[in-house]
C-alpha cells in the first residue's frame, strides 16, 4: 500500500514537470487509430525513400515487351503503356507526391502564422489589410486559384508547390488570427513586455507557441488535402511535367487506357487515397490528443 | 435587416471585383505570347503586331487591367477567345446551367446523406454506429474526386454496363460525376452534423426538456435539430465553392461540356482569356452563395437576426 502511495506521489510529480508538448505525444501514442495512421505514412515514406533499394527495375526504363501487362509474377502491380514496371513507378512516385504534399503545405503554414501572428498582434489597419486580402482570396475556390496559378507559373515541382501553398494560406491565417486576438490581453505578454522584449520576441516567443496547437491539426490535415490537390493538378496536366512517375500525372497518362489497362489508373489512386487516409488518421488523433475534452 | 443585406451585397461586389484585379493580374504575368501561339510560325511580324494592337496586347498592365474590368462589370463581357475568336460569354452562358445543376446537386446529396449519418452518429455517439460513420466520413474526405470518377467509370459503365460513361443527355448522364463530386462533401458535413449534434445535446435546454417529461422523440426532433443544423447551415455554404471548383476536374473526367472543361481545355491550348473568365464566373457564383447563405443563417437563427437588428440600430 505504502509503496503504491509513493509511487503515484512521484509519477505525479513528474506528470507535473513534464511538458504539454509530452503530454500531447503520450496522450497520441495510447491512440490506436492515429498510430496505424502514423505506421502506414512511415512505411510509405520508407518505401519511397528506398524504392531504389526495393525494386530491380528503373522508373523510367522502356520494356515494349511487356507493355500494358496486368499483374504478374515479375511485375506485381503490372506495367504501363511504355513496360515501366507499375509498382516501382508507384514507390518513386511517392517521393514526389509527399514530397509536394509536405512542402507546400509547411510553405502555406510559414506564411499563414506569420501573417495571422501579424495580424491578430498589431490589429488595427494591419490586421484590416491582411483580412481584406484574404477575404479577395477565399472567394477564388483553392483548385481554381491554384489552377490560375499553375497556368501562369507553367510546369514544374517549384512552381506546383507555390500554386498549391497559396490557397492554403487563408484558412491557417484565420484560425491563428482568433485564437491571437482572444490571447493578446493575456498577462504574460503584459509581463513579456514590460521586461523590455522586442516584438518580434514577443510574438515568435511568447505568443505563437500558446496558440499555435490547434493550428498544426489544421496543417496536418492540409497535408493530405494539398496531395490530393496536386494528384489533380498534375491529372489535368499543370502539375509536375509529363512523365514524372508522380501519382497524379501516373492516373494522368493512364486514362487512355481505362478500357484495355485498368490496372494503370487503379493503383496510382490507392497510394493517393491510403496516404492521404493515414495522415488524415494521424491529424484526428493529434485534434483528439491536443483537445482531451473534444473526444468526450 | 434590409440594411444588413445592401451592406452585405455591396461588400461582396467588391469582392468579386478586387478578385477579378487578382485573377486577371496573375494571368497577366504568364509566360509567353498568346499571338505567338495562336499564329505560330507562318506569320509575319507586322500580322502579328495588328493582331497584338487588335486585342490591345501591346497597351501597358493598367490600360489593360482598366479595360478589361469595364468590359466585364460594365459590359458583362469576358473577352474574347483566342482559339475560337467567339465571344467567351456567350459559350459560358451556354455551359453554365450544367455546371451550376452538378454543384446544386451535389450539395443536395451531401445533406441528404451526411446530415441523418451525423445525427445517428451523434445520437449513437461512442456505438459502432459512431465508429462506423467516422470512419465513412474519414475514407470519404481521403479518397482523390477524379480518381473516384474513374473508378465509377470503370465499374458501372465497363463492368456493370449500367450508365453511360461520358457525355450528355438524360439524367443518367449525370449520376456518376454527381455521385463523384458528392464525395469529399459528405465526410465533412457529416462531422459537422455530428459535433454540432453533440454540442447541443450538453445544452441545458436539453436537460430540462427531459426533466420536464417531454418524450424522446419531440427532444430530437425539436429541441435539438432545430439548433444542432443552424451552424451546419454555414458550412453547406463553405462545401458549395468546393463542389463548383471541383466540378472542373469531375466535367473533364465525364467530358461534360460545363465551364470546366471549357477552361481545362483553355489550359491546354493557352487560351487565357478562357481561363480568366472561368474562374471570375465561378468565383462570383461561390461568393454569391455564400452570401445568400449568409442571409438565409440570419433569418433562420433569431439570435442572429436581433445581433443585426442591434446593430443595425446603433
Amino acid at each position: 500500500m505504502v509503496t503504491t502511495k509513493t509511487m503515484t506521489a512521484e509519477t505525479h510529480i513528474r506528470y507535473k514537470k513534464e511538458s504539454q508538448f509530452m503530454q500531447v505525444l503520450k496522450r497520441l501514442a495510447q491512440d490506436r487509430f492515429a498510430m496505424t495512421g502514423l505506421g502506414i505514412l512511415i512505411v510509405i515514406i520508407l518505401l519511397s525513400t528506398f524504392a531504389p533499394v526495393i525494386t530491380p527495375y528503373s522508373a523510367n526504363a522502356f520494356d515494349p515487351k511487356v507493355a500494358l501487362q496486368g499483374s504478374s509474377m515479375a511485375h506485381w502491380l503490372g506495367c504501363d503503356k511504355f513496360g515501366r514496371d507499375m509498382l516501382t513507378r508507384l514507390l518513386y512516385g511517392g517521393r514526389y507526391s509527399l514530397l509536394l504534399g509536405f512542402t507546400a503545405a509547411a510553405a502555406s503554414a510559414v506564411i499563414g502564422l506569420v501573417l495571422g501572428a501579424f495580424a491578430g498582434y498589431f490589429g488595427g489597419w494591419v490586421d484590416n489589410l491582411v483580412m481584406r486580402f484574404l477575404d479577395v482570396l477565399q472567394a477564388i475556390p483553392g483548385m481554381l486559384l491554384s489552377i490560375c496559378i499553375a497556368t501562369a507559373l507553367g510546369n514544374g515541382f517549384l512552381n506546383t508547390i507555390i500554386a498549391l501553398s497559396i490557397g492554403g494560406i487563408a484558412g491557417i491565417t484565420r484560425m491563428l488570427r482568433a485564437r491571437i486576438m482572444s490571447e493578446r490581453k493575456s498577462e504574460y505578454l503584459e509581463a513579456a513586455a514590460s521586461i523590455n522584449c522586442s516584438t518580434s520576441r514577443i510574438i515568435f516567443k511568447h505568443l505563437l507557441p500558446n496558440t499555435v496547437s490547434p493550428v498544426i491539426v489544421n496543417i496536418t490535415m492540409g497535408i493530405g488535402a494539398t496531395i490530393m490537390q496536386a494528384a489533380g493538378l498534375s491529372y489535368i496536366g499543370l502539375g509536375v511535367p509529363v512523365g514524372t512517375p508522380e501519382w497524379g500525372a501516373m492516373l494522368s497518362e493512364g486514362r487512355a487506357y481505362i478500357q484495355s489497362a485498368p490496372h494503370l489508373l487503379l493503383w496510382p489512386g490507392v497510394f493517393i487515397a491510403v496516404t492521404v487516409l493515414a495522415i488524415n488518421m494521424l491529424g484526428d488523433g493529434l485534434r483528439d490528443a491536443m483537445d482531451p475534452r473534444l473526444k468526450k | 435587416m434590409a440594411k444588413y443585406i445592401i451592406k452585405r451585397l455591396i461588400l461582396c461586389i467588391v469582392v468579386i471585383f478586387c478578385a477579378s484585379i487578382v485573377i486577371f493580374t496573375i494571368m497577366y504575368f504568364v509566360p509567353g505570347d498568346p499571338v505567338e501561339i495562336m499564329m505560330g510560325a507562318n506569320a509575319t511580324i507586322a500580322e502579328k503586331d495588328a493582331m497584338r494592337h487588335e486585342w490591345g496586347l501591346d497597351q501597358p498592365y493598367l490600360i489593360q487591367l482598366g479595360s478589361f474590368l469595364y468590359n466585364v462589370f460594365i459590359n458583362h463581357e469576358l473577352g474574347i477567345s483566342y482559339t475560337y475568336n467567339a465571344p467567351i460569354t456567350t459559350e459560358m452562358m451556354s455551359r453554365f446551367p450544367r455546371t451550376l445543376f452538378i454543384g446544386i446537386s451535389c450539395i443536395i446529396v451531401d445533406v441528404i446523406l451526411s446530415i441523418p449519418l451525423g445525427i445517428q452518429a451523434a445520437l449513437k455517439q461512442g456505438k459502432w454506429q459512431d465508429r462506423v460513420s467516422t470512419i465513412f466520413a474519414m475514407a470519404c474526405v481521403s479518397v482523390p474526386d477524379f480518381w473516384f470518377a474513374l473508378m465509377l467509370v470503370i465499374l458501372f459503365s465497363q463492368i456493370l454496363h449500367w450508365l453511360p460513361s461520358y457525355g450528355i443527355g438524360g439524367l443518367q448522364y449525370y449520376i456518376m460525376p454527381i455521385m463523384a463530386n458528392a464525395l469529399a462533401g459528405i465526410g465533412g458535413l457529416l462531422r459537422q452534423t455530428r459535433s454540432g449534434m453533440l454540442d447541443v445535446m450538453k445544452a441545458d435546454y436539453i436537460t430540462t426538456a427531459r426533466a420536464k417529461g417531454v418524450p424522446e422523440k419531440t427532444v430530437i426532433h425539436k429541441h435539438m435539430l432545430n439548433n444542432a443544423l443552424i451552424p451546419v447551415i454555414t458550412v453547406i455554404g463553405g462545401h458549395f465553392g468546393r463542389a463548383v471548383a471541383g466540378t472542373v476536374i469531375i466535367e473533364q473526367v465525364f467530358s461534360i461540356p460545363g465551364i470546366g472543361q471549357y477552361m481545362l481545355n483553355a489550359v491546354n491550348t493557352r487560351d487565357y482569356p478562357v481561363i480568366r473568365g472561368g474562374v471570375i464566373i465561378l468565383a462570383a457564383t461561390t461568393s454569391v452563395v455564400m452570401l445568400l447563405v449568409d442571409l438565409v443563417y440570419a433569418v433562420v437563427d433569431p439570435r442572429i437576426k436581433a445581433q443585426y437588428i442591434g446593430k443595425a440600430g446603433q
